[in-house]
């Protein structure tokens, strides 16, 4: 029986969180004017996983392959042992990894049991080779998050060092 | 237990482990997919050559089962309308060949007298023409025997897929991406990434080494086909592919390449010395483009490897998988160097943190 299982999701992929996953991109602002055509086929190429509580989603540090999207649960992110937030259901996080092969920032854990889907980079250039014009509109929403959370951080630079003098 | 803990902590040892593993399952594949490897890895090639276009159709907003459906049958029928053309020539060209190479001997013992005299006529000095002739054909004979065997095998083996080839290439166009990433589930949460970046570092790196090695064979037949065409010599598309192919084996094809074209020079209807020298002019001049050009703006950039690794490779796979095995060493060994180095730096940063 198991057996059996085995091969029919061999050649079918689980449609179940596929809907409940393009649900959640066309809401989150990466996927922002992305059609829906274009989203459900990227969502039916990511990859679902499942971690347990307390178990190590990311590591700081750690080279990224991609963004993770939140479809159950929660997760906890941490820098050095402090935790800086939690995110939830919807939520994204990791999208630095879409653009570069870089260490990732922060320690993400799994606050109670998850379900998460991975977006990887490959995926990303996969479609920008066959459907170049939605992920490009893609790229532009990932750039345009990146900008606003680089000044962000520059805004809070300057207010430290506007309160350090 | 300090001792095993660092043993397993440490990522050249963790990376050679899950190497070893992964090694032992890949020989066991080919063990037991042995009787139709070749046609998978012709069906894998097929992919890789026909994924482009299927993913061009596909960005054209054909779904992806018509738009493999349609490049199948459309590779099929040109399959099939190529060999019906071709097929009545090339048939044709192969019994007279087979009904020439029967007297050899007496062409080569033709071609020593030639020379021998032409050398007496000039030089002043003669030799043996018949005892030259008896040494060229046992040294020409023993090299032929073997190569036309690894050729004659690897034809066959090409026959034999013909029929599978189409089927597995159109279940590979329609479903390869979700059984890969199927597979990469096994994978477990703290490895998953890993697993994904060495596939895609190891794969990109693969890809650019067979597209160099593609583009070497393709440039090496057409420049062999074009010179052996302009000198005169008879099967000048055969022979130029043969020539393309044989260049590809490292180390030794050099050398492989050059029997062809002066075995079809002996076995023409007026075998001659000017004949020979052109034949094998053209592969030189083949060859040195292919060394000046090709090998270090194509291929040298893709695959750098120990020389006595690929020539212990080389052998190996020669010895244990005939022509296929001269042909694929090169790939599968660079795969393997790829995969490895990337598991060792993966491990650095996903493994389990050595206890200080």
């Amino acid at each position: 029986m198991a057996n059996e299982k085995f091969w029919l999701q061999l050649f079918q992929p689980k449609v179940e969180w596929v809907e409940d996953a393009c649900t959640l991109c066309e809401k989150n602002p990466l996927f922002q004017k992305v059609p829906l055509k274009s989203i459900r086929w990227l969502v039916t190429r990511m990859h679902p996983r499942k971690y347990s509580a307390g178990e190590l989603v990311v590591g700081m540090g750690n080279s990224g392959a991609g963004a993770v999207l939140i479809l159950s649960g929660e997760v906890s992110i941490r820098v050095n042992d402090v935790e800086l937030g939690r995110m939830h259901r919807g939520d994204l996080f990791g999208e630095v990894a879409l653009a570069a092969d870089l260490p990732r920032t922060a320690e993400v854990l799994a606050a109670q049991d998850c379900e998460l889907v991975f977006f990887l980079r490959s995926d990303l250039q996969e479609w920008l080779a066959i459907m170049p014009k939605e992920a490009a509109r893609l790229l532009q929403n990932l750039s345009k998050m990146l900008a606003e959370r680089l000044m962000d951080k520059n805004k809070m630079i300057s207010k430290k060092n506007d309160s350090d003098f | 237990m300090i001792v095993i803990s660092r043993v397993v902590t440490n990522p050249v040892i963790l990376a050679l482990i899950v190497f070893g593993v992964g090694i032992a399952a890949v020989y066991g594949f080919v063990l037991v997919a042995s009787p139709i490897l070749f046609t998978l890895i012709l069906s894998a090639t097929f992919y890789a050559a026909l994924s482009p276009t299927v993913d061009n159709l596909v960005r054209r907003d054909i779904n992806q089962s018509s738009a493999v459906a349609i490049v199948m049958v459309v590779v099929v029928v040109l399959m099939l309308g190529l060999t019906a053309l071709l097929y009545p020539t090339v048939s044709a060209q192969f019994s007279n060949f087979s009904s020439r190479s029967a007297n050899l001997d007496e062409r080569i013992i033709t071609l020593c007298t030639q020379v021998d005299f032409w050398a007496r006529a000039h030089l002043g000095k003669g030799f043996d023409a018949h005892a030259m002739a008896a040494t060229l054909v046992q040294a020409l004979s023993s090299n032929a025997a073997s190569m036309s065997h690894s050729v004659t095998s690897f034809f066959s083996s090409v026959a034999f897929s013909l029929v599978l080839v189409p089927l597995v290439t159109f279940f590979l166009l329609k479903d390869y991406r979700m059984l890969r990433n199927t597979t990469m589930q096994v994978l477990p949460n703290r490895y998953f990434e890993l697993g994904w970046m060495v596939y895609n570092v190891a794969t990109v790196q693969l890809q650019k080494y067979v597209r160099g090695i593609s583009i070497q064979a393709v440039v090496m037949s057409v420049v062999c086909t074009v010179g052996f065409w302009l000198a005169g010599i008879e099967y000048a598309p055969v022979l130029g592919l043969l020539v393309g192919l044989l260049n590809l084996i490292p180390i030794f094809g050099i050398s492989l390449a050059k029997i062809p074209p002066v075995m079809v020079v002996l076995l023409s209807d007026k075998p001659d010395f000017m004949s020979i020298l052109l034949a094998l002019m053209v592969v030189f001049v083949a060859q040195a483009v292919d060394n000046m050009y090709l090998i270090p703006r194509v291929v040298a950039k893709s695959a750098s490897l120990h020389p006595l690794t690929v020539m212990v490779g080389v052998m190996l796979a020669g010895y244990y998988y005939g022509f296929i095995g001269l042909i694929l060493a090169v790939p599968v060994i660079f795969s393997m160097k790829v995969i490895y180095c990337e598991l060792v730096s993966g491990f650095r940063h996903f493994g389990p943190k050595q206890a200080d």
